[in-house]
């Protein structure tokens, strides 16, 4: 039996479990991710090289979150049986071999989700819009399959190949696989969902749900490439997304709204790519579609690790009503503030951690864009490259904010858990696919062998003093090597440090920190962003009244002006022309039988 | 109109003085409660009623000073921020309330004076001319005279020096530069001039003691070189941006705040007790705008004034009658920032009791309203405009309460 | 046109160490002890030219004195001394003539003195001014934010005592001073580069 199967239908059953016991449920969560995590590195079998890859992602941010909510979760049962579940709605979708399983996964998973939401949250707001948008996404997949289905006769993607609607189904199903990854316009759910649930169910939300929809759209891919067309609003798009995330995610005053808003931003730095590898593939330029799509893949992992990490860090961070200035000391042990340094440094593009080496590849392959012919393609893909660039800058903001006014003042609990194990794992995860980056690559072969007939490991090579395999190279343009950048700063750094310490004659003595000779208190969590939403005032919205700096998203605005028109429309409709009085239905009836007797006149 | 100048504590009850800028009248009225005007609790050195933390408010109150590099002197400045911008800001006195004003009691005119002067080492010029104003019984026109000469020289170097940190701020190098080698001559006249750097021990009751007169005659190539550096400042467009509508203090702020000296004629309100004062025959200089480039101009054209009065003088070493009355006399004098007031009272030619209200001591104020919702880094410029500093703040009074 | 200006000035940088010209004393330090001073530099009959406040009411003749410093514990750097000035409650005139240490006239970079705003970076804490209880505590954490080695260098009559009883180094162990009310720039010069541990005359 495979043995997948067996691991998704353990995870399912592990979510019935959960009314009984929650500790079970996770306990039983941890030892079937790490038993998928086995199969996956030793065992793979006969699952897909790209179905492998992605579940290697998911897999990795299952068992750090089980091992979180283990010590995390005190909400009502209904939160484990959720999370669970939805790990298993997850699992179908990555074992689906055709459209109506795919779907059922893929619903299971939304609804599953929702349910975790409410637990916490009891007015359900952010729950309901991560439904609704939900619902829009699985719509518009339907549209897509069901178009594909129709012209190729069969529900079996083996079944599908390229045809006259090829596009527009293309288009379809994508438009809904970017809404889960929060495209901009349809963004707004995810920092507010994403912000309310609780913190296990958040990494799971972010790091794994929104790779489910870059999942599906790779998968497409491997099908067969759609038109330039598409390439290019997911380009255009995907860099709006990035910029508006990454501005929002570095203003923003709620700790658990910030890696929401980051999560934003890095799918649209994937959607950017997505776009790119479409459009070189088109153009035949074989060389930069695959590294294109390497980085897209890699990027991927590395927002998809981090971002878990970070979110699960950001759920002790929490306190009170959410805000900044209310987290509190002795909320992480030294593990879990090494977890959000290292989570937030490598979603900041730091070596030695994998997002350092995900950016470059992002940025370095938006940026050879003079090797397509079109010309309004070739500009709009480096126009878009530098606005990718300008996101990693501003996220930098971001995650400086969640490093300095988080992780930073959390720290101080005395003694371990089991939640630090997951963060030991984690970091050891980032760390080591940072530093030794080809181990990855050789994981990523399968994947862009079925794309382009190209290896990953083509992309390693070494000059100079670098050793072969340890340089990372843009064929033709430039390369950088991770390793030697970790280890030219473990041998400055720490090499320094080693051998000072024993010769230093002069000892340490501490003092207090200088502040104009008295003490100050810290500058408040809001002038971190204070520099943006002052100066760009217009991007947020920034209010500055009786004392107070506050903003709110404009497209959150619009949506609930959209909203309260839909309702008082729906007012309208309910008193003006539903009115419960008898003579007025029976006024309706009468139109309706004249309407219908003058059609019918017409008609013959 | 009157305004509030000085409010003091003697005989158990609040001493308020009221002066009229135009007709130079000056009230001294002792009442049970502090005036109603706002500026009446920083003139007994009280400035907590001047913060207002808005209720609801995301900013925290950090407090810059009182060893800060930036302001280079004992003050501290409470300052309400959620990050670029200062939503409320109060001054902090009381870092240098030394006593001094205690020290002077009881002794011979001379050591008193001594100690006046070092009370405000830049200002000493002024204090020590508003005090003889009150103190001296016969005063005689050509004392008088290069007592104002004197006065109009300090004037010259600290508004070099205002001119000097401005440009300073504004990383203007070398225009900075060369306002304080300005300076730097200045005090070198002063230097050759009277025997010490900033003109302490030059005034005593009747008398001024000048030792090399010719020296004044470097004042000429003084003036034609400041007249060249500040046409080729003013050029700078730059410059003049970041003074332009920085720290803006409209009339009806400076006369809410009963705010003297530079900071209302900025803002044409034309308050100079030099109008009114018998040795000079003066018309104030005033700018309409009321932001840092107004108070800019403003020193400017009191520069070139300057100049014309020490031109108009004759500098030397002048004796007179140092007989002094007794009684609770007041007298005014227009430091380079805005009016000293000196309220000396004279027992057998001792003090007993002195009342010093330092322009500072108001003008903090002003400057605080003026920079409430600027930016962080328009503050230096906001404060040098003024040119005060927190010695002369925390002046106050010495003797019974 | 500033570089035109700038040449047409010239170089007015003051010689000292080399020499020191009129123009940079003024004549106000006493040459000789007085025989009374009203305020307390006279102590048994021994001057303290320390708390000499310069008011001249005495009648003692004045003139022009360079050496009015007294520096007991020098250190050695000598190209290269961080100072830190603190104001612990002066009349603003020795905060304007330790200023004109950066003016063209005296241009204290060119000896290797460089003013810093942290007491963490300094070697030297410069403090003028009667300590007043405000500053107290202020220049005692200065002084104790200082890395070693460090030292104290007080300057003006202020400061030791002159006018309100409390003298610096009743707070502070003080290594060395600066006599004057104000000192004159290159009084304080020729402290400051005793303090870096130089030969100066």
């Amino acid at each position: 039996m495979n043995p997948y199967y067996l691991i998704t239908l353990g995870f399912a059953l592990a979510s019935l479990v959960s009314p009984a016991s929650r500790k079970l449920t996770y306990w039983l969560n941890v030892a079937l991710s790490s038993a998928l995590l086995y199969f996956l590195l030793f065992q793979p079998g006969s699952i897909g090289g790209t179905d492998r890859y992605f579940m290697l992602i998911s897999g990795i941010v299952w068992l750090t979150a089980s091992l979180f909510s283990l010590d995390y979760d005190h909400y009502p049962k209904l939160l484990a049986g959720s999370f669970s579940l939805a790990i298993a709605g997850m699992m179908v979708i990555l074992l689906a071999k055709d459209a109506v399983t795919f779907l059922v996964g893929w619903e299971v998973m939304t609804v599953a989700s929702y349910l975790g939401i409410t637990a916490k949250e009891r007015e359900g707001r952010g729950a309901y819009s991560f439904l609704a948008f939900g619902e829009l996404s699985a719509l518009l997949i339907l549209a897509g399959f069901g178009l594909l289905t129709i012209q190729n006769g069969s529900v079996d993607f083996s079944a599908w190949k390229a045809s006259p609607a090829w596009n527009v189904a293309f288009f379809l199903a994508a438009l809904g696989f970017s809404v889960k990854m929060a495209i901009f316009p349809f963004h707004i759910w995810l920092p507010q969902a994403h912000g309310k649930a609780p913190a296990n169910l958040s990494a799971q939300l972010s790091a794994v749900l929104t790779l489910m929809g870059l999942y599906g759209m790779v998968r497409l891919l491997l099908i067969a490439r759609p038109a330039d067309w598409i390439g290019a609003f997911f380009l255009l798009f995907g860099g709006l997304t990035a910029i508006l995330g990454a501005a929002y995610a570095a203003g923003t005053e709620y700790v658990k709204r910030l890696p929401g808003y980051s999560t934003v931003e890095n799918d649209g730095v994937l959607l950017a790519l997505f776009g790119g590898t479409v459009i070189t593939l088109n153009h035949g330029n074989v060389d930069l579609a695959s590294f294109t799509f390497l980085a897209l893949l890699f990027f991927a992992f590395a927002h998809s690790v981090s971002k878990g990490l970070l979110f699960l860090v950001a759920g002790r961070l929490e306190n009170g009503t959410g805000r900044f200035p209310e987290v509190v000391h002795g909320r992480l042990s030294l593990l879990g503030v090494i977890a959000g340094y290292a989570s937030a440094l490598s979603l900041a593009g730091i070596p030695p951690f994998p997002g350092f080496l995900g950016e470059w590849l992002g940025i370095e392959s938006l940026l050879q864009s003079f090797k397509i012919p079109d010309p309004g393609l070739k500009v709009l893909m480096m126009l878009v490259g530098s606005l990718v660039a300008l996101t990693a800058g501003i996220a930098g903001v971001a995650m400086s904010k969640i490093i300095t006014q988080g992780a930073q003042r959390a720290g101080g609990k005395n003694g371990y858990s089991v939640e630090d194990i997951g963060y030991a794992f984690s970091v050891a995860v980032l760390f080591t696919v940072g530093i030794v980056p080809g181990l990855l690559f050789r994981l990523i072969n399968a994947p862009m062998e079925a794309l382009t007939g190209q290896k990953a490991t083509d992309f390693l090579g070494g000059v100079l003093g670098i050793k072969e395999g340890f340089l990372v190279v843009a064929k033709g343009f430039g390369g950088i090597s991770p390793t030697y950048l970790a280890l030219l700063v473990f041998i400055f750094a720490v090499g320094t440090y080693i051998v000072l310490k024993p010769f230093t004659k002069l000892k340490a003595r501490r003092v207090r920190a200088w502040s104009g000779g008295l003490t100050n208190p810290e500058y408040p969590p809001i002038a971190h962003s204070t520099i943006l939403l002052v100066t760009e005032g217009w991007l947020y919205g920034t209010m500055e009244e009786k004392g107070r700096l506050h903003w709110r998203e404009k497209v959150s605005t619009a949506y609930s002006r959209l909203a309260d028109g839909y309702l008082a429309f729906s007012e309208w409709f309910r008193h003006g022309v539903m009115r419960g009085s008898d003579s007025v239905y029976v006024a309706y009836i009468l139109l309706t039988l004249i309407a219908g007797l003058v059609y019918l006149l017409y008609a013959l | 109109m009157k305004a509030l100048s000085a409010v003091f504590r003697k005989g158990g009850k609040y001493l308020t003085v009221w002066l009229d800028y135009e007709s130079g009248e000056a009230e001294l009225e002792f009442t049970d409660s502090l005036p109603g005007r706002m500026i009446a609790p920083a003139l007994i050195g009280e400035t907590e009623p001047y913060m207002r933390i808005p209720p609801g408010t995301n900013a925290v109150p950090l407090t810059f000073g009182p060893a800060a590099g930036g302001l280079g002197q004992a003050g501290a400045f409470e300052i309400l921020t959620y990050g670029e911008r200062i939503v409320a800001i109060r001054p902090v006195y009381g870092y240098k309330g030394r006593g001094l004003e205690k020290m002077m009691l009881d002794r011979p005119i001379g050591e008193s004076i001594a100690v006046l002067e070092r009370a405000a080492g830049n200002f000493a010029m002024a204090y020590t001319y508003a005090f003889l104003k009150a103190v001296e019984a016969n005063p005689d026109e050509d004392v008088w005279d290069v007592r104002k000469a004197l006065l109009e020289l300090e004037r010259l170097y600290n508004h070099f020096n205002a001119i000097h940190k401005l440009a300073g701020a504004a990383s203007q190098k070398v225009a900075t530069m060369h306002f304080h080698a300005l300076e730097e001559d200045v005090l070198r006249v002063f230097s050759r001039l009277t025997g010490h750097r900033y003109g302490f021990g030059s005034n005593l009751p009747g008398e001024v003691r000048i030792l090399e007169p010719e020296v004044i005659q470097r004042l000429g190539r003084i003036k034609a070189e400041f007249r060249s550096l500040t046409d080729e400042l003013l050029e700078s467009k730059i410059f003049i941006d970041r003074l332009h509508t920085t720290c803006r203090l409209t009339r009806e702020d400076v006369i809410e705040l009963d705010a003297v000296g530079i900071a209302a004629r900025g803002s044409s309100v034309p308050r100079d007790v030099r109008a009114f004062d018998r040795f000079y025959s003066y018309k104030p200089v005033t700018y309409e705008d009321g932001d840092a480039l107004a108070r800019l101009m403003v020193r400017i054209e009191e520069v070139e004034r300057s100049f014309e009065i020490i031109e108009g003088s004759d500098v030397r070493s002048v004796s007179s009658d140092p007989s002094l009355k007794d009684g609770l006399n007041l007298g005014l004098a227009e430091a380079s920032h805005g009016d000293v007031l000196v309220l000396a009272e004279l027992e057998n030619e001792r003090l007993r009791w002195i009342g010093l209200r330092g322009a500072s001591r108001i003008n903090y104020i002003a400057f605080a309203k003026g920079i409430t919702g600027n930016i962080f880094t328009d503050f230096p410029f906001g404060l040098e405009s003024f040119g005060l500093n927190f010695a002369d703040a925390d002046l106050w009074q010495g003797g019974e309460d | 046109m500033w570089m035109i200006k700038g040449l047409r000035k010239g170089v007015i940088t003051s010689d000292y160490p080399g020499k020191v010209s009129e123009e940079e004393l003024s004549p106000s330090f006493p040459l000789k002890a007085p025989e009374e001073c009203p305020f307390g530099a006279l102590e048994n009959g021994s001057f303290d030219p320390k708390k000499c406040i310069s008011c001249r009411l005495c009648n003692a003749p004045f003139g022009r004195k360079l050496d009015v410093d007294e520096v007991k514990n020098p250190l050695n750097f000598r190209r290269s001394l961080h100072v830190l000035f603190l104001d612990v409650g002066t009349c603003h005139a020795c905060n304007r003539e330790v200023a004109q240490l950066h003016s063209p006239y005296y241009d204290v970079h060119r000896l290797g003195i460089f003013f810093t705003p942290t007491p963490k970076h300094a070697d030297v804490l410069l403090v003028a001014g009667c300590p007043t209880d405000g500053m107290i505590p202020v220049l005692k954490e200065a002084y104790e934010l200082m890395p070693e080695p460090k030292r104290v260098l007080v300057l003006g009559a202020c400061s030791n005592g002159a006018f309100c009883g409390r003298k610096v180094e009743d707070f502070v162990p003080v290594d060395g001073y600066v006599a004057g009310c104000p000192p004159n720039p290159v009084q304080i010069i020729r402290g400051l580069l005793k303090m870096a541990g130089r030969d100066v005359e």
